[in-house]
């Protein structure tokens, strides 16, 4: 089957709650879903990320915007019109059904007829390894398995598109790492156009293809993992993605994407993305720990601290490090035996001015 | 858009209803039951009590309220259910602890459950005739193992005891679920910690099972106070309670005002304990720590020897039920109790001949009220439970009232609303069926909405994303979800309208009469056997009648399918 592109423009939903009043979970969401690409919608619990998906499915009917699967604009289209997979958090199995039943479910409403269906029905359960389990009920599997159970439901109608809500928040760390393997793995195998909701930066970068990070109903930034990273837009993703510090500095001077910051007395030529920053401001400079190094201390260090946490983590070995004015987490990674130190003892801190900047809050 | 469809909707509007023919029409259709047969009933006891010629007056209340006898009676009343709910609950939690925490092999357990489920699906006044059957005048132990020539029977205690084993399996029902719901883990812990088995049922188990057990007393203080049956036989003349004295009021005096005030005075205290263990205690002991973990850890609170000293207790007022059941079987067998003790079937002979109607006129009314109770029940459950429309709210508190009334305010509210003009509904058998819809329906709309809180709305949505349209949806997963819901309805609904007489007694007519009001004719007139035969008949016929439903229960393949207790479920 041909790969389609999902759009949709300009999104927008407000709920009324009953004590807060006027909530707009959604603010004009655009974005693209290019042809047999994993899209993910990142961002915190409650950023709108399930309204988005739940409207783009025709399960919530948006305020205004429209929704395109296609070249066809299905803005009008009832849920069960639109041919989507969708596979949620809570799984929802059929409790009453059979895994067959369960799988099969799909099919039966477009009236394929029954030998093509039990030999879809075979074939799904086989991409997501269930042969054998047709006659076992829902509560009888585990979290696991059901999430595969319902991974089959959607993919064996071969959906134009498949949605899946934080299909892996119910199931433990190991589980998770190798299903969204195993989903990566069958979503590319099939080509189908995949909008994915976590709100796990780590399981984000790991499976998609590129990322929207949103954040009270907006989108903030839409990339690939690599360009969150090394490139965030503002603050706010800068710390979604990936662990960083924020330095509390003062602004010596500043021109043109570029500024003097002043960290505990040492002037610090910093990348500066913020408009209107003035001398005399204060700001926080944005830095990665795998960017700091630990020195020991000698007559010439510059910024002193102290060792105040430690933890061996194999293949690195993460600090945080406390100086006069801020607290720093450090990654020290084992390459080329590097020295190593001890809790409560007195460090240098050096900073890779290269990769400090101040960013849009 | 249609009743059917998943849309959510965010809040209860007028504009949902407009929108939706087909939820206006049920919600229409349901207002008006409601407004018939519950809200107007009701406004007629009201204006009854508080009107005099047409116009606001209290003196009549004032004057009944006044009465040394009425402050008797009202003491009474409360004092009764005070101690019915405390002893009640102890031994029911005496019961669930057994059931739980001694690590019984699963038949021990069965037998719990079955022998509980006696007292439960027996006609409320069963225990007051086996009662006398032992320490009447005549009685078994009383009379011919003790040798008491004059021993006597009627008053409190003997109604205490009736109503204590009537009742506790409500309590056994609502404790085994809290203590059965404790992660043995939890107690783990604090042996662990270095606690004596003492200590840890004193700090741990105890303070746990603390909302289940005030939940127990609140249901079984409700229990007793609409308790008519048994204080009419039992409690005598000493000893008067409210809705005995409203019914004498009534069936001696002919003043339906009296009556109506008394059991006024009733609706008070019920309506308090209603709403304390649904809003209050009914919804606290949900959230106790359940053992999510899945954990094989067993309960190790109880050693072995108090296990068996338990276990031994268990089995003997098992036995004691037993023997009471037994003893009516007897009794329904002999010439005549106490009396001549020489085999014969001629009192099941009567039954079937001269109270062939009777048993006729029961069935009719326990089958339709079932049919009907049980699609009221999941539809007023479904539609509050899923749907979104104005007068929600309202319409789930009103659907609640005769359930939570006793049967004897509701008997009275239909016999002064339904004998004159505009709706005449007297000496039919509809007054009787409506009467039991609206006040046993009631759980199956509970069982339903408990039921639907369990499926995960996603689950409709999964099925329309999946292509299927909303009416599919309903048929193939709606409704097989809800079907236990339904087939619980429907046996509370058959069993309550086999049993039950609080109610029904001032609704009966020549045409149209029930086995419990004959039990009770025929105990007056001292036709024992007669009564004991009655009494064989409708237990077993709704033992049938639930071995039958749990049957279906379990073939629904419902994922943990309900245990019979459950269609009591408090
Ligand atoms: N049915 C609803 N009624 C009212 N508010 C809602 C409803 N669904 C979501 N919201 C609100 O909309 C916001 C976004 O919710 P959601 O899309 O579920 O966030 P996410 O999936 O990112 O956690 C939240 O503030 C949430 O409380
Ligand atoms: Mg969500």
């Amino acid at each position: 089957m041909k790969s389609v592109n999902i759009k949709l423009e300009n999104l927008t939903k407000t709920y009324i709650h009953q004590l807060k009043g006027k909530i707009s979970a959604v603010n004009g969401v655009s974005l693209e879903v290019e042809p047999g690409e994993l899209l993910t919608l990142l961002g915190p619990s409650g950023c709108g990320k399930t309204t988005t998906m739940r409207m783009l499915a025709g399960f919530e009917e948006p305020d205004s915007g429209k929704v395109f699967i296609g070249s066809e604009d299905v803005t009008d289209q009832m849920a069960n019109q639109r041919d989507i997979g969708f596979v949620f958090q809570n799984y929802a199995l059929f409790p009453h059904l059979s895994v067959a039943e369960n799988v099969a479910y799909g099919l039966k409403v477009r009236g394929v007829d029954r030998n093509e269906i039990g030999r879809r029905v075979d074939e799904a359960l086989q991409l997501v390894k269930l042969e054998g389990y047709q006659e076992q009920f829902p509560h009888q599997m585990s979290g696991g398995e059901q999430q595969r159970v319902a991974l089959a439901r959607a993919i064996v109608i071969k959906p134009k598109v498949l949605l899946l809500d934080e299909p892996l928040s119910n199931l433990d760390a190991k589980l998770r790492i190798s299903t969204r393997g195993e989903i990566r793995r069958l979503q590319k195998a099939l080509s189908i156009s995949t909008l994915y909701v976590t709100h796990d930066q780590e399981e984000a970068m790991a499976i998609s293809d590129r990322i929207i990070v949103m954040n009270h109903g907006d989108i903030i930034q839409i990339g690939t993992a690599e360009e969150l990273y090394y490139n965030p837009k503002t603050e706010f993703v800068a710390k979604f993605i990936g662990a960083i510090n924020a330095i509390p500095s003062k602004i010596v001077s500043s021109s043109d994407e570029e500024a003097v910051a002043d960290i505990e007395g040492e002037k610090f030529k910093v990348r500066n993305f913020r408009k209107n920053v003035k001398p005399g401001d204060s700001a926080d400079v944005l830095l990665r720990p795998e960017a700091v190094r630990l020195k020991e201390v000698n007559p010439e260090s510059k910024i002193k601290g102290t060792v105040v946490e430690r933890a061996f983590l194999g293949d690195r070995v993460d600090y945080t490090v406390a100086a006069e004015s801020f607290t720093i987490k450090v990654s020290l990674y084992d390459s080329f035996g590097q020295v190593t130190f001890k809790c409560d003892q007195e460090v240098e801190i050096i900073l890779d001015e290269k990769r400090m900047k101040i960013l849009e809050r | 858009m249609s009743v059917l469809t998943f849309k959510r909707k965010n809040t209860d509007t007028l504009g949902n209803l407009v929108k939706d023919p087909a939820l206006l029409t049920s919600v229409i259709v349901i207002w008006m039951f409601l407004a018939l047969f519950v809200l107007f009933p009701i406004f007629k006891i009201l204006s009854i009590a508080f009107t005099e010629g047409g116009h606001f007056e209290l003196s009549g209340l004032l004057k009944i309220l006044g009465k040394k006898y009425t402050h008797i009676a009202a003491w009474n009343s409360i004092l009764l259910g005070t101690l019915v709910g405390i002893c009640g609950t102890a031994l029911g939690f005496f019961f669930a602890f057994t059931a739980v925490r001694a690590n019984l092999s699963k038949s021990w357990s069965r037998l719990l459950d079955w022998a509980i489920i006696l007292p439960l699906i027996s006609p409320p006044f069963t225990m007051a005739i086996t009662v006398i059957f032992s320490f009447g005048p005549r009685g078994l132990i009383t009379y011919n193992l003790l040798g008491l020539e004059h021993f006597e029977v009627y008053g409190m205690w003997s109604t205490l005891f009736a109503e204590t084993i009537t009742y506790f399996p409500i309590s056994y029902i609502t404790l085994k679920g809290i203590l059965g719901g404790i992660d043995p883990t939890v107690e783990d812990m604090a042996f662990s910690l270095g606690s004596s088995r003492w200590d840890v049922f004193r700090k741990v188990t105890f303070p746990l099972s603390t909302s289940g057990l005030a939940n127990s007393f609140l249901l079984l203080f409700a229990a007793s106070l609409a308790d008519f049956a048994t204080p009419l036989i039992l409690a005598g003349n000493g000893f008067p309670l409210l809705p005995t004295e409203a019914f004498l009021q009534i069936t001696g005096l002919f003043d339906m005002k009296g009556g109506a005030i008394l059991s006024f005075i009733l609706l008070i205290p019920s309506l308090a304990v209603f709403f304390l263990q649904r809003y209050w205690v009914g919804r606290r002991n949900l959230v106790t720590i359940t053992g999510k973990s899945g954990s094989q850890t067993k309960f190790k609170s109880v050693g072995n020897k108090t296990r068996y000293l338990f276990l031994f207790i268990c089995l003997l007022t098992v036995l004691f039920i037993l023997y009471f059941y037994i003893l009516l079987l007897y009794a329904s067998m002999i010439e005549a109790f106490g009396a001549n003790n020489t085999f014969t079937l001629t009192h099941y002979k009567a039954i079937f001949t001269r109270g062939r109607e009777v048993i006729k006129d029961t069935l009719i009314i326990s089958i339709s009220g079932m049919l009907l109770g049980g699609l009221y029940g999941v539809v007023v459950g479904y539609i509050t439970a899923k749907k979104k429309f104005f007068s929600r709210k309202f319409m789930e508190i009103v659907a609640m009232i005769n359930y939570a009334l006793p049967g004897t305010i509701v008997g009275i509210a239909y016999l002064i609303a339904f004998n004159k003009r505009p709706i005449i509904l007297t000496g039919t058998a509809l007054i009787i069926i409506f009467c039991n819809v609206s006040k046993y329906g009631a759980n199956g709309i509970r069982s339903t909405v408990a039921i639907l809180q369990q499926i995960h709305p996603g689950i409709e949505e999964a099925s329309v994303s999946l292509g299927a349209s909303s009416i599919y949806t309903f048929r193939r997963i709606t409704v097989p979800l809800i079907l236990p819901g339904l087939f619980s309805g429907l046996g509370i609904v058959f069993i309550r309208s086999m049993t039950a007489i609080s109610a029904a007694i001032f609704l009966v007519s020549l045409n149209w009469n029930l086995i419990t009001v004959s039990i009770l004719e025929n105990m007056t007139e001292l036709h024992l056997g007669v009564s004991a035969a009655f009494s064989v008949f409708v237990v077993i016929t709704v033992f049938i009648v639930i071995t039958g439903i749990s049957f279906v229960l379990k073939s629904l393949r419902q994922p943990g399918a309900l245990r019979i207790t459950s269609l009591f479920g408090a």
